[in-house]
């Protein structure tokens, strides 16, 4: 039986934090290593008034292609 | 209450928690965290409506991937109904439980899973992906319209 963890909460400042390592989670599920993927990957621009820092932006690059 | 639409008739009092982002009236109640193995949903403190701007978050991937949706439940549009209840939750239920205690759940008052299992499927509902590439063999077999409670059910008592 797994182990039984604590349940994850998150506040709407934090989905786009969750979501990016999501898409990891997901690329690590397709067997898609973040290095081998072409080009940038580019994750999400939202401008939610109700982030603290306005609009964010996250950028990985891929390394080695 | 229930809007007819021809065959699938939409039951607006109960949701779907793993439903399309592009179902009418959905919205978004979690992200998916964790590891290929071992997904772990973190539940939003409160639900969201699906966004374009949202769906660009998952990027490169499915935002079923990603995120977990809640809709109106599609009754006979969907292959897991059986006419009355969801087939679907009760398979999730043989599953053991992977967390401790219930989520804090937006969608819970109106949760069709909750409504027909109670807890023992919130205890399950984290470990769900809608959209996985990497299902462990137990999940895929719960996602498998064709394989019903009752197999799951004897399969489990032999384990």
């Amino acid at each position: 039986m797994p182990d039984q963890r604590e349940p994850a909460n998150i506040a709407l400042e934090e989905v786009t934090h969750a979501a990016f390592h999501g898409v990891l989670r997901a690329l690590e599920a397709r067997k898609l290593p973040v290095e081998k993927f072409p080009g940038p990957i580019l994750v999400g621009i939202i401008a939610w008034p109700e982030l603290r820092h306005g609009e964010m932006f996250r950028q990985v690059e891929a390394h080695g292609t | 209450m229930k809007s007819g639409r021809g065959q699938d008739a939409l039951d607006t009092s109960s949701s779907c928690p793993s439903a399309q982002p592009d179902m009418a009236g959905a919205v978004v109640f979690g992200v998916v965290g964790g590891t290929a193995d071992s997904p772990d949903v973190a539940y939003l403190e409160e639900r969201q409506p699906v966004t374009p701007e949202l769906l660009d978050l998952a990027g490169p991937v499915e935002p079923t991937e990603v995120f977990r949706f809640g809709a109106p439940c599609a009754t006979s549009g969907c292959q897991h109904f059986d006419g009355a209840r969801c087939s679907l939750a009760a398979k999730i239920v043989t599953l053991p439980p992977v967390v401790r205690r219930l989520p804090r759940c937006s969608l819970r008052p109106t949760c069709r899973w909750w409504r027909e299992q109670g807890p023992r499927a919130c205890a399950r509902c984290p470990a769900v992906v809608t959209t996985d590439y990497a299902p462990t063999p137990a999940l895929a077999e719960v996602a498998d319209p064709a394989i019903a409670v009752a197999q799951l059910t004897t399969t489990r008592l032999e384990e």
